[in-house]
């Protein structure tokens, strides 16, 4: 998966709009959304569609300084958005304002690259209303997310090149406790609605928070970047930016995240719901297609995909089966899984023996893309372990975006918490998703593609990024990996448990399924270990459909290579496929589906020629 | 070093002679419209005309040399190796003067100031060429680091392995091996004449390189390596057999009894007949040649005098680096007792060949996403590590990069080398993976490739100054990507920097002031720490390839005055990632104009800053960010 790196619910267009804050500039952009219409004439319609985008471009970044910090726009380090209830309710405001100015351009004056670009807008916009309706924002906090952990992210992926840089950190070390009591604000308005996340998934989150406020402030997460500081602060000014920043963490952030703290282990966990069901909360059941909708970006019903994930849990299941017979094990599915949870030669002994492995990996992988791509992205990677203040309730792995402007590199994580459920067989696939050709491939090269407009660059629809990662899984024997049986047993675990996860999402948050019913059914499918199985089930808890992506836009891709090989025959090159999968961004599965086939006619008529 | 400095010599060796009779005929229509240009004055602009002058300088070039039209990853002339007849000798120098005068046709006045800066470029490289018409590097041909039979099998594994017609090419190239070999000996026979050879020790382990090529079953030969990992997805079964076993058949009855005519040759009657001294100055017109080896290398004026009095300067100041570090080290004994720590104690070395592969693998993905902090713009090709090949580890160097090319498919490839473990300490890992990988060889070489805006020659283009200048600065970055946290292997660093100084001096010490063999490397063992296999590699490679060694230190030492100057210069303002970027972003240059472009740009950011519109001419890498 990918680490987003805002867990207080932003998303682009739509981020804007969920937490714009009223300072005086977004009350300017508002404005001039508001006078947008009347700029028709002025220009053609694809200069005011490309103003348009410009501006919300803008828009985006002054409300989410966060991400503006992620994508390396400048000038906005010092600020978090702001997350009041005023803030909120003014993006919501802005949304049709928004929407009326892009249907002020007459589409049909567009050119076809900019009526796509003009389509993905309105639909991202038409979405953001919709879900407007729910209250996202009150589940401000969960196991994998929330400001215990968005917090820290940000902070470390702030700059830290000068003074100015530093004076940035700190300003935003300042800014915490009024992040944390809008925070607070939500949960508890949360609480009154009855919209608030099962209970069991909040177990580890009071000391996720309590992982925040150390003895020494010097060794906290939130501090790290005055560890080091960069040879151009001169000694003089490292000392005073070490002293602000001390003082501002003992004053203002401990008693901040204490606070949290003592907030969610006396009142709010206590008061939290017990039920489990997306569907037991108010508007639950709409709530849930609207995310099966999203999070798919097709209109395939919750029943529908229950019913696909069985028969590709029966399916891949018969090939683990196979492998198993070709091993020439003796014993039961569950004795396999079993042999390959405990037997200690798939498991290492140290942390950064894990982290060398997958290193190693990595660089097995790098040299054979240019097999399977004609275009790779410059932005470099790296492999680092989960920051010990998550780890516990972290998955096993994710990938962390980086940015060329910003000077931050893509960086794999991997968890080396509890090194006796990081069996050795599962890093071959887990590498091909979370580093390349998976996220860092997918989400670097969209970042650097030019000839689309800026926020697109940075769009994401999750069934299109996850299902490419789950696609590049497939990969491996491409790339000279999977020659050992139990790394391709591994493959085979992890794509059967993305099958699993159609049954399981589905089955829990609209068929009643109970917990333990999600946990066996996972048991008794996949070998993955215990303890990853249980974080897995408590993150579809707190996601409900987030995890229906994966298979769902696999089989799309797949498809569409299937379709792309048998129309093209010996003319289809692996390559240029690739290319023109990823070389127009993320893009909800549909309009892929429209672009292969569209490249596929074109090859097809040069054949002809 | 780049594998492709050893491809480079290969060029000149292969620009320079040719025997035998096949002269190509595309080559022939090359030197026809290269002869008719002059008289295109008037079509269209000169800026125009010189456009289409680099079009036919580049593909006379890939005509004459397909070799390199595949390592660079042009398609079109994978099915031939280059023609070393004499009839093609001629017509390679005839061409030569023609290139020359088209240039001249063209009005360099009316040309952009980046046009003008190609222009000079090339007009360098062809009077330079006619320059070094007199002497005979095609003579030299057979040596332990360069010799038609591994040239090819390296060119064999360079190729695209991607289809069917892919491995047909490789088919087409084995059976032209019987020739190239016919010809090499044909030119060796005429060095044996004229008293130019190869210093007879440097022969010593080729006959054994030839013999680990002869397999008892051609399929384990490095010649057919790649017909072992056919893609099965794009080649049926069916196909894929028949590609195999006609591979065999050509390996039976075309190569081997190739090979073998060439090992008896060599061993026989050009290795008895070899010289037997060592040092440049000893060839015919000798001095003469290692004098225009040394300026055409380095890009200045500096006599090998002033070569060897730098090397001694620097070996002094290194020197001391490395005594104050052995001192905080707490070690107590003499330098030569810590090198003799540092080359035996096995802390310091791998067991096994795969975990030596494994810990450079590790290194390299540390310092990958490092890069960003240093670089505005990094290439999209990627690269991998991998063990040099069986048959001339021993006597390769410990480690080299190869070319890769983005549109052929090929990453570039750290190759490692793995033969006599005790060889290879820890110690030197950091800095060997800086150096060939990144962000030294690797990083140059592939932005340098992906230069859209250079002319496509450009693009290919290398000066070793600069090429192995870039390399040898890199290794001192390691520090700002977080390497060299152990003193050890900030100790391998000062140690291949020391090296590359003792280059400066044992170079210059052999080839013109009668140095001996071993008085080299007794001066190069007295001053690092380098194992004594490495020492000997090192110096007899220095022997085959007068002068090529000096380019590192002296680019790397105009490199670091470069920063050194915009550090100072710009004080606050200077950007590492921006500074980087201009180093790299105008292709291979002289090291005269490296300064050039970035003294303009220096005097650009403090316009900038000032508030001045930058200077005329600054020269900003279109593509820098």
């Amino acid at each position: 998966m990918r680490k987003l790196l805002l867990p207080f619910c932003v998303f682009l267009l739509t981020a804007a709009a969920a937490s714009a804050a009223v300072a005086p500039d977004l009350v300017e952009y508002a404005k001039k959304f508001e006078q947008f219409p009347a700029t028709k004439g002025q220009g053609s319609e694809g200069e005011r569609l490309q103003k348009l985008f410009d501006l919300s471009w803008e828009l985006t970044m002054h409300a989410s300084p966060e991400f503006a910090t992620f994508v390396g726009y400048p000038g906005l380090n010092d600020r978090w958005s702001d997350s009041s209830f005023e803030a909120i309710g003014f993006g919501r405001a802005l949304s049709p304002k928004m929407l009326k100015a892009l249907d002020s351009i007459d589409r049909s004056k567009l050119t076809p690259a900019d009526q796509v670009n003009f389509d993905l807008a309105r639909r991202r916009l038409v979405e953001g209303m919709e879900g407007d309706k729910f209250h996202g924002e009150y589940l401000q906090i969960n196991q994998v997310g929330g400001p215990q952990q968005g917090i820290p992210q940000v902070l470390s992926a702030m700059p830290a090149g000068n003074v100015k840089d530093y004076e940035n950190v700190i300003a935003r070390l300042k800014g915490i406790p009024k992040v944390i009591d809008q925070s607070i604000a939500l949960l508890e308005k949360g609480l009154q609605e009855g919209i608030t996340p099962p209970k069991v998934t909040l177990r580890d989150v009071p000391a996720q928070v309590g992982n925040l406020f150390v003895d020494d402030p010097l060794k906290s997460p939130l501090l790290r970047a005055f560890q080091k500081f960069p040879a151009s602060v001169s000694a003089a000014d490292q000392e005073r930016l070490k002293g602000e920043a001390v003082k501002a963490f003992k004053e203002l952030d401990a008693p901040a995240f204490r606070k949290l703290q003592s907030f969610l282990t006396n009142t709010y966990l206590p008061a939290s719901r017990d039920s489990i069901a997306m569907s037991d909360l108010p508007n639950g059941k709409v709530w849930y297609a609207y995310n099966v909708r999203n999070s798919t970006t097709t209109s395939l019903t919750p029943e529908q995909i229950h019913q696909i994930g069985l028969s590709e849990v029966k399916r891949i299941r018969k090939q683990m089966d196979d492998l198993i017979a070709s091993t020439g094990f003796k014993g039961s599915f569950e004795e396999f899984a079993t042999f390959l949870r405990t037997d200690p030669r798939f498991f290492y002994d140290k942390p950064e023996d894990l982290l060398t492995g997958y290193r190693d990996i990595c660089k097995r992988i790098d040299p054979g893309l240019v097999k399977l791509f004609g275009r790779l992205p410059r932005l470099t990677y790296g492999v680092i372990p989960v920051p010990s203040y998550s780890e516990k309730s972290q998955t096993t792995a994710y990938y962390d975006a980086g940015s060329l402007a910003g000077g931050r590199p893509g960086y794999f994580y991997a968890n080396t918490y509890d090194l006796k459920s990081r069996p050795k067989w599962e890093m071959e696939a887990l590498t091909l998703h979370e580093a390349v050709p998976g996220h860092h491939l997918q989400i670097a090269l969209a970042q650097e593609l030019e000839q689309i407009p800026q926020w697109r660059r940075y769009d994401d629809y999750t069934a299109f990024a996850e299902g490419w990662g789950l696609y590049a899984e497939s990969l491996g024997s491409d790339l000279g990996l999977y020659e050992d049986p139990y790394s391709k047993f591994g493959q085979l675990t992890y794509e059967v448990w993305r099958a699993i996860r159609l049954v399981v999402d589905t089955g829990m948050h609209t068929m009643g399924w109970t917990r333990q019913q999600a946990l066996d059914y996972f048991k008794s499918n996949s070998a993955k270990a215990e303890h990853d199985i249980e974080v897995e089930v408590d993150r579809y808890i707190v996601w409900p459909g987030q995890a229906l992506a994966y298979k769902i836009g696999e089989l799309k891709i797949k498809e569409m290579r299937a379709y792309a090989e048998k129309e093209l025959g010996a003319k289809f090159d692996v390559r240029t496929f690739h290319d023109h999968v990823l070389g127009n961004g993320s893009l909800p599965l549909d309009l892929l589906e429209k672009n292969v086939k569209a490249w596929v006619a074109e090859e097809k008529a040069k054949g002809a020629k | 070093m780049a594998r492709s400095a050893l491809l480079a010599l290969a060029a000149v060796l292969l620009a320079g002679g040719r025997l035998g009779a096949a002269v190509p005929p595309d080559l022939i229509d090359s030197s026809r419209q290269l002869e008719q240009f002059p008289a295109s004055k008037g079509q269209g602009s000169e800026s125009e005309r010189l456009k289409r002058f680099f079009d036919l300088h580049w593909l006379a070039k890939l005509r004459g040399y397909p070799e390199y039209a595949t390592y660079i990853g042009v398609p079109g002339f994978e099915d031939r190796l280059s023609d070393n007849s004499p009839e093609t000798f001629d017509l390679s120098r005839r061409i030569t003067r023609q290139e020359l005068a088209a240039l001249d046709s063209i009005d360099r006045a009316r040309l952009t100031p980046a046009e003008q800066l190609n222009y000079d470029l090339v007009h360098w490289r062809l009077e330079q060429a006619i320059e070094g018409e007199r002497f005979h590097p095609e003579y030299l041909a057979v040596h332990q680091l360069s010799s038609v039979h591994a040239d090819v099998v390296y060119l064999l594994g360079a190729m695209p392995a991607r289809n069917a017609q892919d491995f047909v090419n490789r088919l087409a190239r084995m059976r032209a091996f019987p020739l190239a070999v016919d010809q090499t000996l044909a030119l060796l026979e005429k060095g044996l004449q004229a008293g130019i050879t190869s210093p007879r020790i440097t022969l010593r382990d080729v006959p054994g390189q030839i013999d680990a090529l002869l397999t008892a079953d051609p399929m384990k030969s490095a010649f057919l390596a790649s017909f072992q990992q056919m893609p099965e997805a794009m080649i049926p079964a069916a196909e894929r057999e028949r590609l195999r076993r006609e591979a065999v058949q050509v390996f039976e009855q075309q190569v081997a009894p190739a090979l073998r005519k060439l090992r008896e040759y060599l061993v026989k009657t050009y290795i008895p007949g070899a010289r037997e001294t060592t040092a440049m100055s000893d060839l015919p017109d000798g001095r003469a040649w290692y004098a225009y080896n040394v300026k055409t290398g380095t890009t200045t004026d500096l006599t090998p005098e002033q070569i060897h009095q730098l090397g001694l300067s620097e070996v002094k100041r290194i020197r001391g680096e490395m005594d104050a570090l052995i001192a905080t080290t707490g070690f107590k004994g003499s330098f030569a007792e810590f090198c003799h720590f540092l080359r035996t104690d096995p802390r310091f070395f791998y067991d096994k060949p795969e975990e030596l592969i494994a810990g450079y693998r590790d290194i390299t993905k540390r310092i990958d996403p490092e890069l960003i902090k240093l670089f505005g713009r990094l290439p999209r090709l990627p690269y991998g590590v991998v063990a040099v090949p069986d048959y001339d580890a021993k006597s390769q160097t410990t480690a080299y990069y190869g070319n890769g090319s983005l549109a052929a498919g090929r990453p570039g490839w750290f190759h490692v080398n793995t033969y006599d473990l005790k060889s290879r300490p820890k110690w030197e890992m950091e800095d060997l993976a800086l150096h060939e990988a990144v962000p030294g060889h690797h990083i140059m070489y592939s932005l340098n490739e992906e230069l859209g805006e250079l002319p496509a020659w450009r693009q290919w283009d290398v000066y070793p100054a600069m090429s192995e200048g870039w390399a040898l600065y890199a290794e001192s970055l390691g520090s700002e990507l977080g390497l060299y946290k152990d003193p050890y292997s900030k100790f391998g660093q000062l140690s291949a920097e020391i090296w590359r100084a003792i280059r400066l001096v044992v170079d210059t010490g052999l080839h013109t002031k009668g140095w001996t063999r071993q008085q080299a490397i007794d001066y190069a063992k007295a001053n690092s720490a380098k194992p004594e296999h490495d020492v000997e590699v090192e110096i007899d490679r220095y022997m085959v390839w007068p002068g090529g060694a000096v380019v590192y230190k002296i680019g790397e030492l105009k490199i670091k005055e470069l920063r050194a100057y915009a550090q100072k210069e710009l004080g606050p303002k200077f950007d590492i990632r921006a500074f980087h970027d201009h180093v790299l972003g105008n292709g291979q240059l002289p090291l005269a104009l490296l300064e050039k472009q970035i003294k303009e740009w220096v005097a650009s950011e403090k316009a900038k800053v000032a508030g001045l519109p930058p200077a005329q001419g600054a020269a900003a890498p279109s593509q820098a960010p």
